[in-house]
């Protein structure tokens, strides 16, 4: 009986404090946002509150003396919200090595020199590329080319570029997921980090969406480059290019029209599905739903040794 | 007096409370200083492989140039902060900060803004180091220590009868108090100076950091004395403790920290780095004259080999970048006033929060302050100058190229080695 009524005035607090988020995300369903991932949101703080609400229940029907209630209620904060979060950062650093980027770039750079130096068509690593070249439209020199040689160079190297590139920037990614894996195996002892942990899902500001972010601007900036190198190799000729910076005249005729640049103008950034984002946020979201059906067993258990 | 810190010892070796929250104390301690210890190793060892393999790749890049141009292009040279011996206690502004670089002769602005990246969900919450640990948590152990000392014993109704025994006030809560005061002192700076041993930090620099933990917690004291005369229940008291340590320790510095940040503005890196491409790239297209003027007003003593021709010659290309840099300056002049300024608003805002006072000496005198941090970024500006000064006469005069020659480029060194 107690413990029912103090359970009815928490719940009551914890609607009070639901209610400017339950109107924000009113606003945000009209403004646009899907109904469940704003839905999943209310409901996640809701939650949270709720098992703040229930460990207060079950510590003060555990522990007597209401000062000593108090204090183990304090410590439990410090702990969930000050300690435990900031631990896990510390863990998840030093259990993933996730090696900095002035690393990685050096480890890159020299797999990079292998591959040949793109603004430079005279490099040898490309001379396999030149003879191919030769070969399909049966000339004997770069100049007969009907292609500009120096344009079918800078497109070839910047593929290879991109393809090391990407390669490093997804074991990074790799790396920092593992790292953000084990950063979010602590919500199972901070109910706090469940909640941030599921509400950047539910936003779409989470580790995943950035992630993909940076892929797709990636994906833009390597369609944009080579839409420009197949304009040097096509529209621009190897005679022109050669005489550049010496003749004033072939350097005006391998200036590209502004437009080129128009296509970078189209990307737009788009969140996920909602049903992704949902699905995304499932594993935190349980947690907390499982750390309410523990603290309701806890408080039952307590009831019933309170009772003659 | 030593008959009465041994009874109030016995005393409080029976309060399985205290002992808990004692025990936490120590293992928090602990936890800290061993993560931050594994930190600063683990950042002095990616500097000792940087140094190894920047050598290596700088060699590596020379071998394959046959001019002076190449050579500085394609040399990079790592710049770096280490860590002092008292960094694992406060890891401060190294969190948000580069502390490593890898600059080469091009524009400087376009390399000093990069920081290594970090995951981007660890941005989300601070660290857990030793000054947070003694700025923020151990007021809080503190407080539940000490609030029940009065109240504990008016509810077992000896409150009266222990004064009027004791005849004085103080020589009841005095030991008493001191007592869990020291033990808490104790359990959170003893795993501090085992942590300062093994890093072999400074005697001087542990102590003043000691006495500074030491002080603070006095004040968190006499706050949780004058508070706890007051008669009423525990829990009122303690409510009003953990209200007075929440508003001090997080909501004053939270709310300070969002004021300073919107009264200085700071201009985005992101900014500074835009501006200085645009020059740099915008050289391309003007004539090269455009260029070489103003690097000639500010480098006079090139002026007679200034000239260039049409064709593409390494001394314009260098000339463009450093141009860039010019170009760039006043924004990035305007970057690190700014931080300054919020650096020193903070330190005042500090006075009011002893939890931002401790974190802010702590890293003061580790050396990952936000002075520092600027500090670092000087040390790489000046040995950029460097570069550029040597490199220069060997672009302008064009000597015939001899690579062995390189091999004199400065290199850079810390200011604290």
């Amino acid at each position: 009986m107690l413990a029912g009524g103090k359970a009815l005035a928490l719940l009551a607090v914890v609607a009070v404090f639901m209610l400017p988020l339950a109107v924000i995300a009113l606003y945000g369903v009209a403004a646009g946002e899907a109904a469940g991932p704003a839905l999943a949101l209310v409901a996640g703080y809701g939650l949270y509150l709720m098992v703040w609400a229930a460990l207060v229940l079950a510590v003060s029907t555990l522990v007597r003396a209401r000062s000593a209630a108090l204090g183990v209620l304090a410590a439990c904060w410090l702990a969930m919200v000050l300690v435990v979060p900031r631990v896990g950062i510390n863990a998840a650093s030093t259990l993933v090595d996730a090696p900095g980027k002035i690393e990685s770039d050096l480890v890159m750079l020299a797999e990079e020199r292998k591959l040949g130096d793109g603004h430079n068509a005279a490099d040898p690593a490309f001379d396999k590329l030149k003879q191919d070249l030769l070969d399909r439209y049966g000339v004997a020199t770069v100049e007969e080319l009907p292609v500009n040689f120096r344009g079918v160079v800078a497109g070839a190297s910047e593929e290879k570029l991109t393809r090391l590139l990407n390669e490093y920037a997804t074991r990074r990614m790799q790396a920092e997921a593992r790292q953000s894996q084990v950063f979010g195996a602590f919500a199972i002892a901070s109910p706090t980090l469940a909640v941030g942990a599921a509400s950047r899902a539910l936003a779409g500001t989470d580790l995943a969406t950035h992630h993909r972010f940076l892929r797709e601007a990636e994906a833009v900036r390597f369609g944009f480059v080579q839409a420009l190198n197949d304009m040097h190799a096509t529209e621009l000729t190897y005679a022109d290019d050669s005489k550049r910076s010496s003749d004033p005249e072939a350097e005006a005729r391998t200036r590209v029209n502004a437009e080129a640049w128009r296509v970078l103008d189209t990307f737009r950034f788009a969140p996920d599905a909602p049903g992704d984002r949902l699905s995304r946020a499932l594993l935190p979201l349980t947690l907390l739903a499982g750390w309410l059906a523990a603290l309701a067993a806890l408080i039952a258990f307590g009831a019933r040794r309170l009772q003659p | 007096m030593i008959a009465a810190v041994l009874r109030e010892t016995r005393f409080m070796l029976r309060d399985r409370a205290a002992i808990v929250w004692l025990a936490l104390t120590f293992a928090l301690s602990v936890a800290a200083v061993s993560f931050g210890i594994a930190e600063v190793r683990e950042q002095r060892a990616t500097i000792a492989v940087l140094i190894e393999e920047d050598a290596a790749d700088r060699a590596n890049a020379i071998a394959g140039q046959s001019d002076w141009g190449g050579a500085a292009y394609y040399a990079f040279h790592l710049t770096y902060a280490p860590p002092s011996e008292f960094a694992f206690a406060a890891l401060g502004q190294r969190d948000a900060s580069p502390w490593l670089h890898r600059v080469r002769m091009l524009a400087l602005e376009g390399q000093i803004h990069e920081a290594d990246t970090r995951n981007a969900d660890f941005g989300l919450v601070g660290r857990f180091d030793f000054a947070f640990l003694a700025a923020t948590v151990a007021p809080l152990l503190l407080i539940l220590l000490l609030y029940d000392l009065r109240g504990g014993e008016r509810v077992a109704g000896r409150h009266d009868r222990l004064l009027a025994t004791a005849g004085r006030e103080r020589a009841v809560w005095g030991p008493r108090a001191g007592v869990r005061f020291a033990a808490l002192a104790l359990a959170l700076l003893v795993p501090f100076w085992g942590g300062a041993a093994i890093e072999g930090a400074g005697a001087g620099v542990v102590a003043r950091a000691s006495a500074m933990v030491l002080a603070m917690l006095g004040v968190w004291w006499l706050i949780a004395d004058r508070i706890g005369r007051i008669n009423t229940a525990p829990a009122t008291i303690l409510t009003v403790l953990i209200g007075v340590w929440l508003s001090l320790s997080l909501l004053l510095p939270a709310l300070s920290g969002a004021v300073i940040d919107a009264r200085h503005p700071v201009p985005d890196g992101g900014d500074i780095l835009l501006l200085q491409r645009e020059s740099v790239n915008g050289a391309w297209d003007i004539p090269k004259e455009a260029t070489m003027q103003p690097f000639l007003e500010s480098h006079p003593q090139w002026a007679e080999y200034g000239d260039v021709g049409p064709a593409f010659s390494w001394k314009w290309y260098f000339a463009f970048q450093q141009v860039g840099d010019q170009t760039a300056e006043p924004l990035s002049q305007q970057y690190r006033a700014g931080r300054l300024a919020r650096d020193a608003a903070a330190g005042r805002a500090a006075l009011f929060s002893p939890a931002s006072l401790v974190e802010r000496y702590f890293q003061h005198l580790a050396g990952t302050d936000a002075a520092a941090m600027i500090a670092y970024e000087d040390e790489v500006r000046a040995y950029h100058a460097r570069l550029r000064a040597f490199h220069y006469p060997l672009l302008f005069r064009d000597p015939p190229y001899d690579p062995a020659l390189l091999e004199m480029a400065p290199a850079f060194t810390p200011a604290s080695e």
